[in-house]
């Protein structure tokens, strides 16, 4: 049978892990290729490195960093942060990683999901959808009207794929929850409907959905179960459910109440004295498929 | 890790016969698949005497071979032919050479996929490649079982073998059973990456050196 997946999440900085992992007994806690063999060794299914600057010139060290993760660590790895062309997932997949994931820019430029699946496989192309619930007030928009989109107006072009599936969810949304797609590390709301746009990105070419509840993020308060059961039967890929996981009982419930393929776990590592193997012998005893080794 | 019971490290026979003590050396055959490199440094990693090569003479002079793949059946088959390895290939797989298929190195060694019938195969084994059909989510993503041991798999097609004999290891997912690995003497190919499988891949790595050495 197949496992759910546990993935722990590090973000990287100029070849370091940021967001420190004070409890672990490592030399150096902020080297990537330790912590990747510390948690390969502690049962993690997979990793995912998010590099929070990604400017240009950092971008041969993530290089670097990438293939000193790969020489020694041989379980999959996502690399994400600012990835916009598809040179760039060239140059990351080359150097050993197995996934990239994409946000911001796939919003921008849509067809990147298509280009990259189509050179690398849907299988490499991991979605980003950092989304939150609107709090809407229905008499302070018409139902036809288009919300104001951030697009300047060069880059329609582009836009056109990505919020023009902003417009019917709009009119439904009286009745209905909805939750809008943030991208730029969530500083930007481009109200584009977060489950519309998990669709889209699947027929474009998308492999797996990576889930992150901007509303969950950070309280610790378990992850956003409403959410991740509509993306989860919305689409026929994977998907990774992120944020609000504060302890073990949130990772069976995300598991136990809706069918997501993994979770994505930071701070519940980093900071807690909470260990991969403790959830997963949990996830067994509740009769949640894991792999142990 | 067994297939039908019977370890993997015991599974060649034939090999450790003709036992040869000096360390050996894999071609490991680039035709720019997507997974080269990973398994090139998986097989570092244990310490075999390695090298990528798309040389036909020295994949012929080498002890054993190593045929990766990802992507697309067809795409494969393309890159396959045009950089001349069809008959290299074809002639290891056939020989007592020990030989490892990887993934869509495992698919390409059967006559056809069914994305593209008209693109064939190498044909060494009967059969087709066959996408999921009952599997609500493909593609297939993640650590799954091949004989009690979980390996890591990303796919969403698999083969069909028509010699039953061959099949050495299934996999269910989501209620549909397929060929994850199959062995025919010296031929050793897994739908699921070794090289991403944690311990577990590395030891089945391991021990298709142990038999070179």
């Amino acid at each position: 049978m197949l496992a759910k997946r546990i993935i722990p999440c590090l973000d990287v900085k100029d070849r370091r892990v940021v967001k420190g992992t004070k409890f672990l007994d490592l030399k150096d806690a902020g080297d990537p290729v330790e912590l990747a063999k510390f948690y390969n060794k502690e049962g993690a299914d997979e990793l995912c490195f998010l590099d929070i600057t990604a400017s240009h010139e950092e971008r041969k060290t993530l290089i670097e960093m990438v293939e000193a993760v790969a020489r020694e660590v041989f379980i999959p790895f996502t690399v994400g942060g600012g990835i916009s062309t598809t040179e760039q997932m060239k140059s990351i997949l080359r150097a050993g990683a197995d996934k990239i994931t994409i946000n911001t820019a796939a919003i921008k430029n849509p067809r990147l999901i298509t280009e990259g699946a189509k050179i690398f496989g849907s299988q490499c192309i991991v979605l980003a959808i950092d989304a939150k619930q609107e709090s809407y007030v229905s008499t302070s928009l018409r139902g036809e009207e288009r919300p104001a989109s951030p697009a300047k107006r060069g880059e329609r072009s582009n836009l056109e794929n990505a919020y023009d599936i902003a417009t019917p969810s709009l009119k439904a949304r009286n009745d209905v929850k909805r939750w809008t797609v943030y991208i730029k590390g969530g500083r930007e709301n481009t109200n584009i409907d977060a489950i519309e746009w998990a669709k889209k990105a699947v027929t474009l070419g998308a492999g797996e959905i990576l889930l992150t509840s901007m509303d969950a993020d950070g309280t610790k308060a378990g992850y956003d179960i409403e959410l991740t059961k509509k993306i989860v039967e919305a689409v026929n890929v994977p998907v990774i459910a992120s944020g609000g996981a504060g302890k073990i009982d949130d990772v069976v419930n995300v598991f136990k109440k809706t069918n997501c393929d993994a979770a994505l776990l930071a701070s519940i590592l980093h900071f807690k004295d909470i260990s991969i193997k403790e959830i997963k012998n949990k996830l067994k005893e509740e009769l949640v498929s894991v792999r142990l080794n | 890790m067994t297939c039908r019971g019977v370890p993997v490290a015991r599974l060649s026979n034939t090999l450790r016969k003709n036992r040869i003590t000096m360390k050996k050396k894999i071609s490991l055959i680039d035709f720019g698949a997507g997974n080269l490199h990973s398994v090139y440094k998986a097989f570092k990693f244990i310490g075999a005497d390695i090298e990528i090569t798309n040389d036909s003479n020295k994949i012929e002079k080498s002890d054993a071979v190593v045929f990766p793949g990802v992507g697309a059946f067809g795409e494969v088959m393309k890159s396959i032919r045009n950089n001349n390895l069809e008959e290299i290939i074809v002639k290891s797989a056939k020989s007592s050479k020990p030989f490892l298929g990887i993934c869509v190195g495992m698919q390409v060694l059967f006559e056809c996929g069914e994305e593209n019938p008209y693109e064939k195969g190498l044909s060494i084994f009967k059969g087709k490649v066959i996408k999921f059909k009952k599997a609500k989510k493909i593609p297939h993503i993640g650590w799954n079982d091949v004989n009690g041991q979980k390996y890591y798999f990303v796919h969403s097609y698999y083969v069909l073998p028509e010699d039953k004999n061959i099949i050495c290891g299934e996999t269910d997912y989501d209620g549909e059973k397929f060929t994850s690995m199959i062995k025919k003497d010296n031929l050793l190919a897994v739908q699921f990456h070794p090289e991403k499988s944690g311990d577990a891949g590395l030891e089945l790595l391991k021990s298709f050196i142990f038999d070179l050495s």
